[in-house]
């Protein structure tokens, strides 16, 4: 009965682990204005390895990101993000960066001056 | 992700003077004038690339060997592919994309002609293609592609027809941007009535069509698109003559008329006047032949508002036959065997769209066409004539479940309306059709993923309800790798003389044993496209199966009795497997190669038994080599086709002379052709049918056309042995 337990426990934690690492999620609030915006994105972030889902939502201004963390950090990621000329959460693109964006991407306020 | 490359940074770090090679320029919108910041540049088939600033200019540095393909893409407009020979400066305009009903072929679409991001198996042939090889007319301009074959009807009337998925052309769609043409009656002159000078792109796609254009795309779709107009005054000259004393002339003018509205004229004259029996059976190898088409396309082209309409007229004269024969002195008698075809067609296509202010992915879109196609006919003493009245109206709306969702839907109504009248010998027919339908698509779409379900729903009068739902997938492995899968159900109505009128050139007694039914199949399939690079070399494979199989189909028997031409609904089972495999690769800078091999398994149940279908080859195979050098001034194309033996139809009942063998020959036919380009110049010849390879005994007893035995109808291969051929094309703008 314990053994039968035991392996249920084993399974369920290995069923919950989806592959070799941890599953992790987040939502970044970032910079989006439009529908090209979140086309660049998802595209930009959909090879990346060891990103699983990217999802933009236009109208909350976030981005919501499942990763696996074994294979991609949370730095690297908001980085993307950024080369992309998007605000990732707490870190800003570079003014270059922004600068790329079409004008109608580029959102008031990323850059005060 | 996509990098970019800071051109003017990675350079200044090198400081290496001829590495530092630069392209750099400014991206404009074409409706506004206004630069475009966030164009997608780079190399055809590579990855790394740079955007425009926000003033619109860019930089990149030439990492290539050039000449090369620059490709510049931004959502929202046509991508743009720019050949830049050599460093500099390429500015570059890009229009604004919002074209209802068409296959989106977005992104990536380069010279290989295959796009990754498309969401079905679609083949282009855009203009650098179709000037590669011996124009003239649309049947002609499938030569360098594996997919499609095209093969004479017959030997004596020089009407084609095309092969796709081992399937006749019938079964696939034809579309002029978008709505359906040439089809019903029109199909006797096929693709013939449509000349090459006067297209842009041509799209093929295999499998079901999208339930947006209607139910008669069984196996699949050409696509046309013709010359558009341009923001400059501009007229193409296209000139073209052969041995056999062939003359074409073409001319296109495209004229902007103001910031909204624009025109395009075409005209076409083609004749062929002189007697050719090179294989001396007594029977002209091609007919003499007259054609002449025009037609007229106005674009008004607003913010929120789109229409075109479209005029075409066509009038085509054969007449083919024994080198005697007169029509004047013969036609009537059994002195000399003839036949001629007339044909006349008048047409009105038109289209509009409307976008919505508020929401841009909100449209509505209606399109309608009316055609009047008359054929008028002889084959030897049997006379057929048809006339068909066709009127199609068709309505989208489509929309995105919200403003940023990656659910959208178009929902539509769509009425064809098609009276047949037809007479052969003394026997007339007719009928009306009356087909109202609605549909609803609905397309899941994500960076990697997307799916469209469709379905299709149609009260036909004389075939009850009709449904055909259809599914395509598309899925990214890599952004360069990419796979379809398609299931679907398509269905027409099928015309037993117009189809294949080619088969009346013969003595067999026609009988239609069943009033036919619908033709209705499934089809489904699988492809596989990778870009990949190879000893820094860009190489495309492509790969796809493609299974078709009928419920029901007017089964053409030329098996079950040599001395008749037997119709028949299907019973049992017909259907057909084909696969192909494709390699193209750029072999160096300057040379591109192209091989395939296609397998067809084409098999039908006719009353003498299950039996391969005739006349298609198991085994087909292309190899293509082109070659251009003092930076593309200079184009060279060769291409070998391998036909492999196909089944001839049963004759073993025939006296012993006029029997057949079971299987044709396999044959090789090569063909070469030189561009050179001078300015607005471009002169170009070359050579068809290197090998002069020539079906022997095309036709069975050609001494007694008159007789029981004969039959022109059973053609496998060329009649026209080698042909020499040259031409002259003029681009000239108008300057103001």
């Amino acid at each position: 009965m314990k053994k039968v337990a035991l392996l249920i426990a084993l399974l369920a934690v290995v069923l919950n682990t989806s592959g070799k690492g941890n599953t992790e999620e987040i939502i970044l609030k970032s910079s989006i204005v439009c529908e090209m915006c979140k086309e660049t994105i998802e595209k930009g972030l959909a090879y990346t390895s060891g990103i699983k889902v990217v999802r933009v939502d236009v109208e909350k201004n976030e981005i919501y990101i499942k990763y696996n963390s074994s294979k991609i950090t949370l730095e690297k990621i908001k980085d993307e993000i950024n080369e992309m000329g998007y605000v990732a959460g707490d870190q800003k693109p570079t003014r270059k960066e922004y600068e790329g964006l079409h004008h109608c991407c580029k959102k008031e306020g990323v850059f005060d001056d | 992700m996509y990098k970019k490359l800071s051109g003017t940074l990675f350079c200044s770090l090198l400081a290496m003077g001829s590495y530092c090679q630069t392209v750099s320029g400014t991206v404009t919108d074409g409706d506004e004038n206004a630069p475009i910041p966030g164009v997608n540049i780079y190399w055809e088939a590579q990855q790394k690339g740079t955007t425009t600033e926000t003033d619109g200019t860019y930089s990149l540095p030439v990492e290539v060997e050039l000449p090369k393909n620059l490709i510049f893409s931004f959502v929202g407009f046509q991508t743009d592919t720019v050949r830049v020979q050599s460093p500099g400066v390429v500015n570059v305009v890009l229009q604004s994309s919002v074209e209802l009903n068409q296959v989106e072929v977005s992104e990536r679409v380069n010279a290989f002609n295959m796009s990754t991001m498309a969401e079905r198996n679609t083949e282009e042939i855009n203009r650098n293609i179709l000037q590669k090889a011996a124009c003239c007319n649309l049947s002609e301009s499938f030569e360098t592609s594996a997919s499609v074959d095209v093969v004479l009807n017959d030997a004596v009337s020089g009407t084609r027809k095309i092969q796709m998925l081992g399937l006749e052309g019938v079964y696939v769609q034809n579309l002029f941007e978008g709505i359906p043409f040439t089809r019903g009656l029109s199909n006797v002159l096929g693709f013939d009535q449509i000349p090459g000078p006067w297209l842009n792109t041509i799209q093929l796609t295999k499998g079901v069509g999208s339930v947006q254009n209607g139910y008669e795309s069984l196996t699949g779709q050409i696509n046309l698109e013709f010359i558009p107009p341009g923001k400059e005054e501009r007229i193409y000259v296209d000139l073209f003559a052969n041995s056999q004393e062939r003359y074409e002339a073409n001319a296109i003018w495209t004229k902007p008329l103001s910031d909204r509205w624009s025109t395009v004229l075409f005209l076409n004259g083609t004749t062929q006047r002189k007697r050719v029996d090179r294989n001396e059976d007594g029977f002209l190898d091609m007919p003499i032949r007259e054609g002449f088409h025009v037609m007229n396309r106005w674009k008004y082209f607003g913010d929120y508002f789109r229409s075109q309409i479209v005029l075409r007229y066509v009038e085509e004269e054969r007449t083919g036959g024994q080198t005697k024969f007169d029509f004047g002195e013969d036609f009537g008698s059994s002195n000399a065997y003839g036949i001629g075809i007339d044909a006349t067609q008048m047409e009105v296509l038109a289209k509009m769209g409307i976008l919505s202010k508020k929401r841009d992915d909100r449209s509505l879109g209606l399109t309608a066409s009316l055609n009047k196609t008359e054929i008028q006919s002889y084959f030897g003493n049997r006379i057929y004539a048809g006339e068909q009245i066709s009127a199609r109206f068709n309505s989208l709306l489509s929309t995105k479940f919200s403003e940023y969702s990656d659910h959208s839907a178009t929902l539509g109504f769509h009425y064809l309306y098609d009276e047949y009248r037809e007479s052969f010998v003394d026997s007339t027919f007719g009928r009306v059709e009356n087909v109202p339908g609605v549909f609803a698509e609905y397309t899941y779409k994500r960076p990697r993923f997307t799916a469209i379900g469709g379905l299709r729903w149609d009260a036909h009068n004389l075939f009850g309800n009709q449904f055909s739902p259809r599914v395509h997938l598309k899925y990214n492995l890599k952004p360069l790798t990419t796979l379809r899968a398609t299931v679907g159900r398509g269905f027409r109505t099928p015309n037993a003389f117009a189809d294949q009128l080619g088969f009346l050139a013969s003595s067999r007694q026609v009988s239609v044993i069943h009033s036919p039914n619908a033709e209705a199949s499934w089809n489904t399939g699988a492809s596989l496209l990778h870009k990949f690079e190879l000893w820094n070399r860009d190489v495309v494979f492509t790969s796809d199966y493609y299974f078709t199989f009928f419920e029901n189909q007017l089964v053409v028997d030329r098996d079950t009795d040599p001395r008749r031409l037997l119709f028949y609904n299907l019973e049992g089972e017909s259907f057909a497997h084909s696969f192909q495999a494709e390699l193209q690769a750029e072999l160096t800078q300057k040379l591109g190669l192209k091989v395939a091999y296609k397998y067809q398994d084409v098999q039908v149940d006719y009353l003498s038994g299950r039996l391969r279908k005739p006349i298609v080859p198991k085994h087909r195979l292309l190899f293509n080599l082109g070659y251009s050098w003092a930076k593309d001034k200079w184009i060279a194309d060769f291409t070998a086709n391998y036909y492999g033996r196909s089944r001839l139809p049963q004759t073993s009942s025939n006296p012993e002379p006029f029997q057949l063998p079971g299987r044709s020959r396999d044959y090789f036919i090569f063909n070469a052709q030189i561009n050179r380009v001078l300015g607005n110049f471009e002169i170009y010849a070359g050579v068809e049918n290197i090998g002069n390879f020539i079906q022997p005994d095309a036709i069975v007893d050609p001494e007694n056309p008159f007789g029981t035995n004969f039959d022109a109808s059973l053609v496998y291969g060329p009649l026209n042995g080698r042909v020499f051929y040259a031409g002259v094309r003029m681009d000239l703008v108008r300057n103001k």
